[in-house]
């Protein structure tokens, strides 16, 4: 037959090329057609080109984190883009050590969770691939041990080295009382290597002690931070980790803020391309979107909407190009606010109104060669 | 105007070469055209001869091919009515046929179109059972039917829910 001539001939290279454009369902099933398709799929090569090659915005769906409001479970709701109807709730599948488990981030199919106690002292980090069921448990650090003498407050982020493929867990350790003793260290965690590294350079900024998800956008892992020597009340920065070149970058908060009693919470947000951070700014009883239009630059930041609702909210994302995903507090439920048609849509979640914490989602086959499997 | 193209100093001289087909049909080519591909280009750098035989293409495939060169050598055509192009180029051939194609652009190294077969094939390769994929790639299965049963049961996937699947 021509086509066995053809193919005894088709170079692994071609075959490689037209796997990694195949989504990861498909190729889960085609490791059963021969124990070469076998070790292509699952070799890290393969995994790496074809989690970085994957388109990261739009997202295909939103994932949302929530704690039951008994506080006493964990759950995943993943919701279609655009309309946002739910595709499936999971309960997570981990049991927290020391009291709390927190989103990182979600980031190319791997979602990174924190299991912390109430002030972040202490945690594990653990990285879950929800649709393949890998996970791995990263190991702590060996600073670790002098955390709560030394350490008052452990920061996470959450981040993807596009030139290296690899995803990249960072960790910042503070302590608030002797700044001069103690001076914050920053570790690296390689997920491809499985190990910490110190990254030897001093963090600018100091960090609030509430947790707040971090912002992961054009490579560069964002928090709200404190400008030394301010240390609390509410953040005047941002602060960014480049996880690529290794380097931290401050930017300004919009300057025409007031700071100060008026401003009661603030909320960082990736912009809707992901190309950029938005920042939600709660004062009285309104909260105010503003997004940094051309990313870096301080002079671009711009109030796009003063959102107000009867009831009290807290405001998670913006999605779709101008809907606000917020959680209502009396109610306890995920609301989708339409600010333009003054329209309110209920998600039909319920939850801790202070857990609800959002992320893109595309599957991917992060962690298939160096996870461990989940049980049932 | 950009133009993702690759133009090596070749492309200023309007001439011809002829391209022949492991069958023996032959084709005439500007040069603007072939030098596309990389092998070609190669070829005409290192010898002065306008013949280039290719031994392991057939007239069909390489009919096709020479049309996808041709149309993106042509100056006059956008970079928008390039690409839908392409798509028109791939849509609706058999797998067989793009098998042909994939392998023809991977000698002759056009890249572009390399990428748009390949994605074209796996287009069509997603949904599709194992025992297509063994055929359709002539693969022989080389499992135990234990191991095979095995790693189908490895495949852990959490659920069956196809909205969460990537297009």
């Amino acid at each position: 037959m021509a086509d066995n001539e053809v193919f005894t001939k088709l170079p692994q290279d071609v075959i490689f090329h037209i796997l990694t454009k195949l989504p990861p369902k498909t190729l889960l099933q085609l490791r059963c057609v021969s124990k070469f398709f076998y070790l292509l799929i699952t070799h890290p090569h393969f995994l790496n080109l074809h989690i970085s090659a994957a388109p990261t915005a739009p997202h295909r769906h939103h994932l949302i984190y929530y704690e039951s409001t008994d506080y006493r479970k964990y759950y995943f709701s993943f919701h279609a883009d655009e309309t946002f109807s739910l595709c499936k709730i999971f309960e997570i599948p981990f049991k927290s050590v020391y009291g709390y488990i927190r989103l990182v981030g979600s980031i190319r199919g791997l979602v990174c969770l924190f299991d912390t106690n109430y002030f972040n002292f202490l945690g594990t980090v653990i990285l879950w691939n929800p649709i393949i069921r890998k996970f791995k448990i990263l190991p702590c650090l060996q600073e670790l041990s002098c955390v709560g003498t030394n350490y008052s407050h452990m920061v996470i982020g959450f981040g993807f080295d596009q030139r290296t493929g690899d995803f990249r867990v960072v960790n910042f350790l503070y302590d608030f009382h002797n700044e001069h003793d103690f001076l914050p260290k920053a570790f690296v965690y390689d997920v491809k290597i499985g190990s910490w590294r110190s990254i030897g350079q001093v963090v600018p900024c100091y960090m609030p002690k509430n947790w707040y998800s971090s912002v992961f956008v054009n490579g560069v892992v964002h928090w709200l931070a404190y400008k030394r020597p301010k240390f609390n009340g509410q953040p005047n920065c941002i602060m960014g980790f480049d996880v690529v070149e290794e380097v931290f970058k401050l930017m300004e908060l919009p300057q025409n803020l007031e700071f100060g009693s008026n401003v009661n919470e603030m909320r960082l947000c990736p912009s809707v391309d992901e190309k950029s951070v938005s920042l939600f700014i709660n004062v009285g009883e309104i909260w105010d979107l503003w997004l940094m239009k051309d990313y870096g630059k301080v002079e671009s930041w711009a109030r796009i909407y003063t959102i107000v609702l009867e009831q009290d909210f807290i405001p998670l994302k913006i999605v779709n190009g101008g809907e606000i995903l917020a959680a209502v507090s009396a109610q306890k439920k995920l609301v989708l606010i339409d600010v333009e048609k003054d329209e309110t849509k209920d998600l039909k979640v319920c939850g801790l109104p202070s857990s609800f914490y959002t992320g893109g989602y595309l599957p991917s086959l992060a962690l298939l060669d160096n996870g461990k499997q989940l049980m049932e | 105007m950009v133009t993702t193209d690759e133009k090596g100093p070749l492309t200023a001289k309007k001439k011809s070469v002829i391209i022949r087909s492991c069958d023996g049909d032959e084709f005439l080519v500007s040069e603007s055209a072939a030098v596309l591909s990389t092998s070609l280009k190669k070829i005409l750098e290192e010898k002065e001869d306008r013949l280039i035989h290719l031994s392991d293409i057939d007239n069909k495939t390489l009919a096709m091919v020479i049309a996808y060169l041709s149309t993106h050598a042509d100056d006059g055509l956008s970079d928008d009515l390039k690409r839908s192009f392409d798509q028109e180029f791939v849509s609706g051939k058999e797998f067989d046929v793009l098998k042909y194609l994939v392998l023809a652009t991977d000698t002759l190294q056009v890249t572009c179109l390399c990428y748009t077969v390949a994605k074209k094939m796996a287009d069509i390769m997603k949904n599709k059972l194992v025992e297509w994929v063994r055929r359709e790639f002539d693969i022989q299965n080389d499992y135990t039917p234990e191991a095979e049963a095995e790693i189908r049961r490895l495949d852990a996937w959490a659920w069956d829910d196809r909205q969460l699947e990537d297009d």
